[in-house]
């Protein structure tokens, strides 16, 4: 449904919660087309920078610019369009508590597409269930399904606009086996649709295998920053400890079997 | 020390500013409402059910009561100093003009104005507004706006009537404590009701409602991380509307004696 592309910049974020600066003097561009994993240890502020990214959270300093323009400039039509062709998927899902499964679905395609028909909006929710193969009452509220369920419908509320550039924060966390392999499986099939996807994971599987870029965050700063085969290989103490803890599971970082995972190294 | 007083005024000024911004937003937004129909009409009407609709049996309570206690002690008292008749005009200054739309205020404070805080603040702390922004849907205009005009439709309306209650109502209940004829009421009641009285009445109700949905959506949205920010902003919410109801009371009545 969305037709245009957007480039992502930061330029000098810093920002500060309670006096204390959880990102500090950030620049980056996002990569377009790719997937972008961000790590980092835990507290560094990887969540934070993905919800700066994405504008929902506002820096005390620098600017984020969206096609070279800066976000706080922008007119609300711009914004809205912009919004329509970006997700965010929150970690703890962040579904509407309020209103049914069908409700928090249904809301992004009417705010966005004031004459869709009401036969559309089903089709759509339907089709995009179906995709991501949620089987239960579209009537229940958030409250009543399991937290799995809850990240999958919130991966299927950040595709009803189908963006062209996804947000993912910690899809990994608090859901059970089964979800973990369709979480898996959608992140493959939007990357291998050609989306922008930035992510905060410590799946070492999203990271081996669906990683084009990394960013490592360090101490509330960007470390270091570069393609997958560069950060894996690096030899700074640094990206080895923080590689390491998210690729555990790939023998503790070990270069021969990271490249049998992921053939595009070799 | 001078520091400390310092950081103190210059937080006070950008609190200020931030309520300022909030407001002139909300009123903003509000002419827009129309634009976004199609998904604000549903919270709107909801949120007139919440607080007009179920507010309806403590405001018939209040209004009889208070109407009942004025006509029982009025015709008790005022005729033994021979000013029986002023009767209709405490009715109509004590539940027209100052009362009825005060404490129609106050019910909407403890019912709703505490139900928004902590529904706003809950969902802030839940991420809930952050996913409405990231999807491109402005909390103001889709959950504050909604609420916002919900609270001052339902306020104006429950005030028109708990003065029905207050005046009509409360005469009938009257009737079992102390007789007074039926025409003789309502004949002198149409002749003290001005039309100043009316519009008093409604620009008290009407500015009330700006206040408390402003000061409970305003706090609601304050809260920034913690559950345990929740009971506070429902506090400040509750003393912010109750504090400038009441003064906005007592300008209001001042004004009114100064231009009618």
């Amino acid at each position: 449904m969305s037709d245009s592309n957007y480039s992502i910049e930061l330029k000098n974020i810093t920002v500060i919660k309670n006096k204390n600066t959880v990102l500090d003097d950030i620049s980056f561009k996002v990569p377009e087309g790719i997937t972008t994993i961000i790590v980092g240890h835990i507290g560094c502020g990887k969540s934070i920078l993905l919800k700066t990214i994405n504008s929902i959270i506002v820096p005390d300093s620098g600017k984020v610019l969206i096609n070279g323009k800066s976000y706080s400039s922008m007119s609300a039509s711009a914004i809205k369009m912009y919004r329509k062709s970006s997700g965010f998927i929150f970690q703890d899902g962040a579904l509407w508590a309020n209103k049914t499964i069908y409700q928090n679905l249904e809301l992004p395609l009417l705010y966005h597409f004031p004459d869709i028909t009401r036969k559309e909006v089903n089709n759509k929710i339907k089709s995009t269930l179906d995709m991501l193969g949620y089987e239960e009452d579209v009537n229940k509220r958030p409250a009543d399904i399991s937290s799995g369920n809850c990240k999958l419908i919130s991966f299927a509320r950040a595709l009803m606009t189908d963006p062209d550039i996804l947000m993912i924060d910690s899809p990994e966390t608090s859901i059970d086996f089964s979800s973990h392999g369709k979480i898996r499986n959608i992140i493959r099939n939007l990357k291998a649709r050609g989306k922008t996807l930035i992510i905060c994971t410590y799946d070492e599987y999203i990271t081996s295998m669906l990683a084009d870029y990394v960013v490592v965050l360090f101490k509330n700063r960007i470390y270091a920053s570069g393609q997958y085969k560069d950060i894996v290989t690096s030899n700074d103490p640094v990206i080895r400890r923080i590689m390491s803890h998210v690729l555990d599971k790939v023998s503790n970082f070990d270069g021969d079997i990271l490249d049998l995972m992921n053939p595009d190294l070799s | 020390m001078i520091e400390r007083i310092g950081a103190g005024i210059r937080g006070n000024l950008v609190n200020f500013s931030y309520a300022a911004g909030f407001f002139l937003s909300l009123i903003k937004e509000s002419f827009f409402f129309l634009r976004q129909k199609h998904v604000g009409f549903k919270v709107l009407r909801m949120q007139i059910l919440f607080t007009g609709f179920e507010a309806l049996s403590v405001i018939s309570l209040l209004g009889i009561a208070l109407g009942v206690v004025i006509i029982v002690q009025g015709l008790s008292l005022l005729p033994q100093f021979g000013q029986g008749d002023l009767i209709f005009t405490i009715l109509d200054v004590v539940i027209t003009r100052e009362l009825g739309p005060l404490l129609t205020a106050f019910v909407i404070i403890a019912r709703s104005a505490t139900a928004i805080s902590t529904e706003l603040g809950n969902m802030v702390v839940s991420h809930e507004i952050e996913a409405y922004v990231s999807t491109g849907i402005d909390p103001i205009s889709y959950i504050a706006v909604p609420r916002f005009l919900g609270v001052t439709i339902s306020i104006i309306l429950l005030n028109l009537y708990f003065n029905v209650a207050g005046l009509v109502g409360s005469y009938f209940v009257a009737q079992f404590i102390k007789t007074v004829t039926f025409t003789e009421y309502f004949r002198n009641l149409l002749l003290i009701a001005k039309p100043a009285s009316i519009a008093i009445s409604f620009i008290k109700s009407f500015v009330f409602g700006i206040i408390i949905s402003f000061s409970a959506t305003y706090n609601g949205f304050r809260v920034e991380v913690s559950t345990t920010e929740i009971p506070q902003v429902v506090i400040k919410s509750v003393g912010m509307g109750l504090t400038l109801c009441i003064i906005a009371s007592a300008i209001i009545t001042a004004l009114s004696y100064l231009w009618f």
